[in-house]
């Protein structure tokens, strides 16, 4: 537990990672529908997870989080902005070529661990990284955001294989469950379900919470850390892509979008209303 | 315990950031892994976790040892090896076997779903890797025992032969040498046919035909100094390689020759664009142009 962000009201806190996802999706856009499904672990992974001085300072033990789905970015910068590991000064360089902040994470961004986009990557660098953390003897913990449609690479379940075979208890698994890829709804192309049958078959530990409650967010991380298992971890969220905004929220049409000005006061509008002022923007 | 073997514990013994991975290629590794404990990694038969395992760990410090068939390791991992080891550079070493004519173990029998025919031209195409192709054992742990100085990926086309029993002018890192020497034409080659060409040059000394061999073993980066001298000395190159055509030394020589000018009169001897006919391996050597009595016509009557 970080006990900078201990007492902070959430809400609060998510909201202002939110604007700052909103100021992306201009100029070029970002992947909003994607980074507002998955936002709120990433919020809750910094602020009440991760020691945040530990990754500014680039510590050994730090926790590690990769973004597989590299795609989803913008909810990254976003909380990194938020949580002071990047200024938020440095989000107005992003899709300008003098910054590497761009539609798929670099790393070098502090706080961004590994360069992402390409599917199916990310799980296998997880998997070299809670190795590393077992050659070096420390007890920090992996985590690895997947897309639900990510799952259609083959090499992700290689990578379970491998993760179950080598009973890799520092690695944990995020499941963005959204239902959807980048056309269309994942039952409709290639079924998924039942990822949890499936992971569980696979020999992992299955955990489920509502990706969009904090509640529940909180006690499937606190689960996590609290029952030791020599297995692996999967958290299967589940979410909507574009959480919190009527017009793109499971909408087809809004995995990327790139609003204008009038569009995006909208949304802030919305978002206040929905979430509260937030005092930090 | 095989002398590859004896090196990596060598190795591990000194620098405790070796790991050893293989995709369930453990034929160079028979004797070792119980020893290595855990920094022996084998992660099945499954070459893109292969690679990403291994880039997940030299991101964080170690040096992963990757193993596996040539033909899987540079193409099944392709992605995996340029975007996971080579955009960012990490310290890494790829070791693939039965590649090209491949003697060891009558690899040639395998056809052509293991043939790695095209490993180099594909491994020269990934940004920042070092692209190495050794000539018998002894080199390979010669390149071994400098892979602590890399700052990017190497990939070795380790062609796993004995030794090629020839005096050979002292290892150094980068450079390639000449291990024949006389007059008349420069005959370049790597890996395997290095020891084909070795017996051309048997025969070429006994008709008195004097000539020069040189390993070419550094395939990227190109050790241009060595070229420069070759193209000055030799009006008649010959450069013989058990690879396709395109991308490999075949296709090295001709942009050297074409970023300096040179019209020497160059004859390239290679897998041209396909599959070479799988069998014994005297067997499939004679039915490429490769065969040690083709290489001898070609350069005798040239």
């Amino acid at each position: 537990m970080n006990n900078n962000f201990k007492e902070m009201d959430f809400n609060n806190f998510l909201l202002s990672c939110k604007k700052n996802v909103l100021k992306m999706a201009q100029n070029g856009g970002c992947f909003i529908g994607s980074a507002f499904s998955c936002i709120d672990i990433l919020a809750y992974l910094y602020s009440n997870i991760f020691d945040i001085e530990k990754i500014k300072n680039m510590e050994k033990d730090r926790d590690i989080l990769i973004l597989s789905k590299g795609h989803a970015v913008a909810g990254l910068y976003a909380v990194l902005a938020q949580v002071g590991i990047i200024s938020k000064d440095r989000l107005k360089n992003y899709l300008t070529v003098k910054d590497d902040l761009y539609w798929h994470p670099n790393p070098n961004i502090p706080g961004i661990e590994f360069h992402t986009g390409s599917m199916g990557h990310g799980l296998a660098i997880g998997i070299g990284m809670a190795f590393a953390s077992k050659l070096n003897k420390i007890s920090n913990r992996i985590f690895v955001v997947l897309g639900d449609g990510e799952l259609n690479e083959g090499s992700i379940w290689e990578s379970v294989l491998i993760a179950n075979a080598y009973k890799l208890d520092n690695l944990t698994v995020i499941i963005d469950r959204n239902f959807r890829q980048a056309n269309l709804k994942t039952e409709e192309l290639i079924p998924l379900e039942s990822i949890q049958e499936k992971f569980s078959a696979f020999g992992w530990q299955t955990l489920s919470c509502n990706g969009h409650n904090i509640k529940d967010i909180h006690s499937v991380f606190e689960q996590n850390s609290e029952n030791v298992v020599d297995k692996p971890t999967v958290i299967i969220a589940n979410t909507t892509r574009g959480n919190g905004i009527p017009l793109i929220e499971d909408n087809p049409k809004y995995w990327f979008g790139d609003f204008n000005e009038k569009e995006l006061a909208e949304f802030n509008k919305i978002l206040d209303n929905e979430m509260g002022e937030s005092s930090d923007t | 315990m095989e002398p590859y073997e004896s090196k990596i514990l060598e190795m591990i013994e000194k620098n405790k950031k070796i790991v050893v991975i293989t995709a369930e290629n453990r034929v160079s590794l028979r004797n070792i892994p119980e020893k290595l404990n855990q920094n022996f990694i084998d992660v099945g038969i499954s070459e893109q976790n292969l690679i990403g395992i291994g880039a997940g760990l030299a991101k964080l410090g170690f040096l992963p040892i990757m193993h596996g068939m040539s033909a899987f390791l540079t193409m099944r991992a392709f992605e995996f090896i340029r975007t996971d080891l080579g955009y960012p550079s990490l310290p890494s070493v790829l070791v693939g076997t039965f590649n090209g004519l491949s003697a060891t173990a009558n690899g040639t029998a395998n056809g052509p779903t293991h043939q790695a025919i095209e490993d180099i031209a594909l491994m020269r195409l990934v940004p920042n890797m070092t692209v190495v192709a050794p000539s018998d054992m002894p080199e390979t742990l010669q390149i071994l025992d400098n892979i602590s100085k890399l700052n990017g990926p190497l990939y070795i086309r380790d062609s796993n032969c004995g030794s090629i029993n020839i005096e050979r002018e002292p290892f150094v890192w980068g450079k390639n040498e000449c291990i024949v020497k006389g007059d008349n034409v420069a005959i370049l080659s790597y890996g395997t046919i290095l020891d084909i060409c070795l017996k051309v040059s048997k025969k070429l000394s006994e008709k008195s035909f004097s000539h020069a061999i040189y390993n070419m073993r550094f395939l990227k980066p190109i050790d241009k100094e060595i070229l420069h001298e070759i193209f000055d000395k030799f009006e008649k190159i010959f450069v013989i390689e058990d690879h396709i055509s395109m991308g490999g030394l075949s296709s090295i020589i001709k942009e050297f020759a074409w970023e300096n000018h040179k019209d020497n009169k160059i004859t390239f001897i290679n897998l041209r664009e396909s599959f070479f006919r799988p069998g014994n391996f005297n067997d499939a050597i004679q039915n490429t142009e490769l065969a040690a009595g083709k290489i001898y016509g070609k350069i005798i009557n040239s």
